[in-house]
């Protein structure tokens, strides 16, 4: 691409007369290419004066240039040597992209690419054996040190330790209490031999088995399982092993200058005895035959399961409790305007009732009164009417009856008599007027009663006798005042109970009575008006 | 060369086994050549003859010094006849007894079968778990000193079938030709207080060859005659006797120990053709449900053998009280080798083992042990997790596999064996650098 180019592209126009010849020139030639690229003549002409693809054309010639020019990058096979500490070690060859000369000139500065993963553990090393035995004397008298001191901890600890695993073979295995009597035996007896051989022990440690111990942690990097099952003299346990390199390992880097106080500090923290334990313990549980298991797995899903029931029951009872509090006037009431709503209500109640029933029923077998003495009516408690709560408790009371008495008329029907007559006992009983009031119990004087049982809540109310004109605005003003109306035809108060039934129907009374008067009212002003304004008065 | 940690030095893989031996390139899937590791031989006439033997480059000398002797080798060894040919098996216990005809088979199979020159590439070569240092060291020996090779490593198919598996810590057991091994891999070295094994294959083919060969209710006992010595036969209804004519003028020439080699043959074949074990124990009625499988002998004798072949695997399980009572120096079976392996084994690491066994070996294929074996471990162990590879070639040659992986990683060529430390240090440097 020429200069002259870029300036078309950019469309600059260059001063001078045989700048657009050459350029027309140009332009016919990249047409013929163009047309070579296999794009039909009709199509080409579409594209119209849009940018002819300059570049594409251009590129398309240099590609296949390039490609004429490609050379393959070339693969030497290349000798290395893999482990750089190792000078000794084999010839190897493999194929490496790249020249030989170049590549021979980075393999001066480069390592083999795998050698940086040759990497080994970073372990003290083992002193000379003079050394090694002030050594191992200073980690007697370390330990004859400590033991005074330590001695009746770790024995606690131990016990305590026994006590659980056996606790936990009991609970495992509760017919096999011979096999954790065995076990705690020997536990016993591996107690003592540890303490008598606390002493002794350490002094066992030559200086062989010692090389030998760190030229297998060296070898093996610290995989204890390893250099365990290489160590090759009798008698000892892999928590031995570990125990030996630590304290030794902890000894040489004190020994040392600036050496890590931290990780002296972790390698003496290794506790011989807590290792064993554990895995006598992990033994123990290894050794469960699948029966075992099993049971122990069931009862933990017991476990959860009565968990779980308890969360429940919780649950349950706070929506019991706030079902006490029900209905709460803070909620609304519009679930229990329908018949269903009603249904549930009373269904929840009942459900209230009979858990409080069940309650007392216990409460008095607790206190050996005999429940089903009869057909005698509660006694109604003298604090019956003094709190809200209290009514409550002693309503239920009544209902408690009623529905026991119920049950009983469903399971026989002889004793329905007899039943009848402790209702109307109870109701020839003089009753007061709250206790009336408890009860429910009213006494339509001079009333029309429909017969049959209605729901209060479909009862018409008398002062809805009306037009439908007065009934409008009686609407429109009980909205005015914000009283709440379920609306339709059909008006009633949310909550259907006498008192407010009869409230309402005196308040629909009065604001017809309202009604009533200020229309009179007004007919009497328009008129005042029509006399004064015919009189001339105005 | 970075992708996967890999990096080709053309390393060669080899691996001898009791029946075959196994070599090829490292980072190939399967072996280039398999070859049988038995090797046929006999006593030379006259040099003469030795000369124009050699022409079908299927025998090598033993040795130049010896030149009585012929020895056949390779694929077209001992199976072709010979007059008065014997058959020997080099390999014993998975241990290498007689390493004189070693340097012929891996010579055929790399000069013969693979046309590769071992002076020019690395050697890897496998060895059971168990093997002796005299027997590695002697490896090590003919590889530097026989084949010249630049450098050589040896590594045990116990842990090697672990790595075919992609596995640095497994319970492997290996279920091969003569022996049934396991072995506890962790972190890629075995331990060997864990190490078990026995030989138990050989007892199953011992067991299926007198069942075979022993007459029963429902048949004759079967002969169990090389083709190479049958001329012609008739084909014959099922359980009907054979109509064959044999090869009179072979019949003295028929060594003893190739008759042997030849039946142990049969009947390996026909254990891996019929033969099965059920899936949930021993149960005769299952057994029979299964149905029967059909069989021709060479002879032409052609059977369909019912839940018979079902006993057979059985033994693999368990041991029937009789055979016990009859013979106590019995090998053990796969689950007492298990657990004998596991309890040898810190309880730290039973749990790991258990949920990485790797079942591998030629003999693991036999109908419905893998199943088997899961069911009788999941009836004693938690978590038990078994990888059996589905394919037959990973599964028969899972040691040479592990083998072709761990030779073509860059990571692994630091630790081979160079021919200067071989004349340096001797033969210590083998178990210094193979752990």
């Amino acid at each position: 691409m020429s200069a002259n180019d870029i300036l078309d592209v950019l469309n600059i126009q260059r001063d001078g007369v045989n700048q657009p010849a050459k350029k027309k020139l140009k332009s016919n030639d990249q047409v013929a290419h163009s047309r070579q690229t296999g794009m039909a003549r009709e199509l080409y002409n579409l594209l119209g004066p849009n940018t002819p693809p300059i570049n594409l054309s251009n590129n398309n010639n240099a590609n296949s240039r390039e490609k004429l020019a490609f050379k393959p990058s070339p693969w030497t096979r290349m000798p290395f040597k893999a482990n750089s500490k190792n000078a000794h070690g084999p010839q190897l060859y493999h194929w490496v992209k790249g020249s030989k000369e170049f590549l021979e000139r980075e393999s001066k500065e480069k390592s083999y690419f795998f050698d940086k993963y040759n990497v080994g553990v970073e372990l003290p090393e083992l002193v000379d054996e003079e050394l090694f035995d002030k050594f191992m004397d200073e980690i007697k008298e370390d330990r004859k040190a400590s033991e005074p001191k330590q001695e009746q901890p770790s024995e606690e600890k131990e016990e305590q330790g026994q006590n659980k695993s056996s606790d936990g073979e009991k609970d495992g295995q509760q017919d096999a209490n011979g096999v954790s009597k065995d076990k705690s035996e020997t536990d016993e007896g591996d107690k003592q031999q540890t303490s008598s051989e606390k002493d002794n022990e350490v002094d066992d440690w030559t200086y062989e088995e010692t090389k030998e111990l760190f030229e297998l942690c060296k070898a093996f990097e610290l995989k204890w399982h390893l250099v365990f099952d290489r160590f090759r003299y009798e008698g000892r346990t892999l928590e031995d092993l570990k125990d030996h390199f630590y304290k030794l390992c902890a000894k040489i880097l004190e020994h040392q200058e600036n050496s890590n106080p931290s990780l002296i500090e972790s390698l003496q923290s290794y506790s011989k005895t807590k290792e064993t334990e554990r895995k006598k313990y992990l033994e123990s549980l290894l050794k469960r035959t699948p029966a075992e298991i099993a049971e122990e797995e069931s009862l933990v899903i017991e476990a959860r399961r009565f968990e779980l029931a308890a969360k429940k029951m919780l649950v349950e009872r706070s929506h019991l409790l706030t079902l006490l509090d029900s209905p709460q006037s803070s909620q609304s009431v519009q679930q229990y305007q329908s018949s269903q709503g009603l249904a549930n209500l009373y269904n929840n109640l009942m459900i209230l009732d009979k858990h409080q029933k069940k309650r007392q029923l216990q409460q008095q077998q607790r206190s050996n009164i005999p429940t089903n003495q009869g057909p005698v009516p509660p006694p109604i408690p003298v604090a019956a009417s003094s709190s809200f709560k209290k009514d409550r408790t002693f309503q239920t009371h009544l209902q408690q009856y009623l529905s026991g008495l119920l049950k009983q008329q469903q399971a026989s029907g002889v004793n329905l008599k007899h039943e009848s007559s402790a209702i109307q006992q109870l109701l020839a009983k003089r009753l007061t007027v709250k206790e009336e009031e408890a009860y429910g119990i009213y006494y339509h004087a001079n009333e029309k009663l429909t017969p049959g049982v209605i729901l209060r809540s479909t009862q018409k109310l008398p002062g809805l006798q009306q037009r439908q004109s007065v009934l409008k605005s009686v609407n429109n003003v009980l909205q005015e005042l914000d009283i709440p109306t379920v609306g339709g035809t059909n008006w009633k108060p949310i909550m259907p109970t006498r008192k407010t039934m009869t409230k309402y129907d005196e308040l629909l009374r009065s604001v017809v009575a309202l009604l009533d008067v200020k229309r009179g009212k007004d007919k009497l002003e328009s008129e005042i008006k029509l006399i004064k304004s015919q009189r001339g008065l105005q | 060369m970075v992708n996967y940690g890999g990096d080709e030095v053309s390393a060669l893989v080899l691996d001898i086994g009791t029946s075959t031996t196994r070599a090829g390139y490292a980072g190939d899937d399967t072996p280039k050549a398999i070859i049988p590791t038995c090797y046929g031989f006999k006593k030379d006439p006259s040099a003469e003859e030795d000369v124009s033997m050699s022409e079908a480059g299927q025998e090598n000398d033993a040795s130049p010094k010896k030149d009585k002797i012929i020895t056949y080798v390779g694929n077209n060894g001992p199976t072709i006849w010979h007059d008065g040919m014997e058959i020997a098996h080099p390999v014993r216990d998975g241990l290498i007894e007689d390493f004189s005809p070693i340097p012929a088979l891996i010579g055929h199979a790399f000069r013969d079968i693979m046309r590769c020159e071992p002076k020019e590439h690395p050697i890897f070569v496998t060895e059971p778990a168990w093997n002796t240092a005299a027997n590695r060291e002697r490896m090590a020996e003919i590889m530097f000193e026989e084949f010249e090779v630049p450098a050589f490593y040896i590594a045990n198919t116990g842990v090697l079938n672990a790595f075919a598996a992609g596995k640095g810590s497994a319970l492997v057991i290996d279920i091969g030709h003569d022996t049934a091994s396991v072995t506890p891999v962790i972190d890629g070295f075995v331990l060997r207080k864990g190490l078990v094994h026995s030989a138990l294959p050989q007892l199953v083919r011992a067991h299926a060859h007198h069942h075979l060969t022993s007459q029963n209710s429902a048949r004759p006992g079967i002969q169990l005659l090389p083709h190479q010595l049958i001329a012609s036969k008739m084909p014959v209804e099922p359980a009907v006797p054979p109509n064959f004519t044999l090869r009179s003028d072979r019949e003295s020439g028929t060594t003893e120990t190739f008759r042997k080699w030849y039946e142990d043959r049969e009947v390996e074949e026909w254990i891996q053709g019929v033969a099965g074990v059920l899936d949930q124990g021993w149960n005769e009625q299952f057994a029979a449900q299964r149905g029967a499988r059909h069989y021709e002998f060479p002879t032409g004798y052609n059977y369909y053998f019912g839940a018979e072949r079902y006993l057979v695997g059985e033994q693999y399980f368990s041991h029937s009280p009789q055979l016990v009572a009859s013979n106590p120096n019995l090998p053990k079976t796969i689950p007492n080798l298990i657990t004998q392996s596991l309890s040898a084994c810190d309880p730290d690491l039973r749990q790991v083992l258990m949920g990485n066994v790797v079942l591998t070996g030629g003999g693991s294929l036999f109908a419905g042990l893998s199943e088997r074996l899961s069911n009788e471990l999941a009836r004693n162990f938690a978590h038990v997790k078994i990888h059996a590879p589905g394919n037959p070639t990973e599964r028969r040659y899972g040691g040479w596999l592990g083998g072709s992986i761990l030779a073509s990683l860059g990571t692994f060529h630091q630790l081979w064996i160079s021919r200067e430390e071989w004349q340096e240090h001797g033969k210590k440097i083998v178990a210094q650098r193979c752990k």
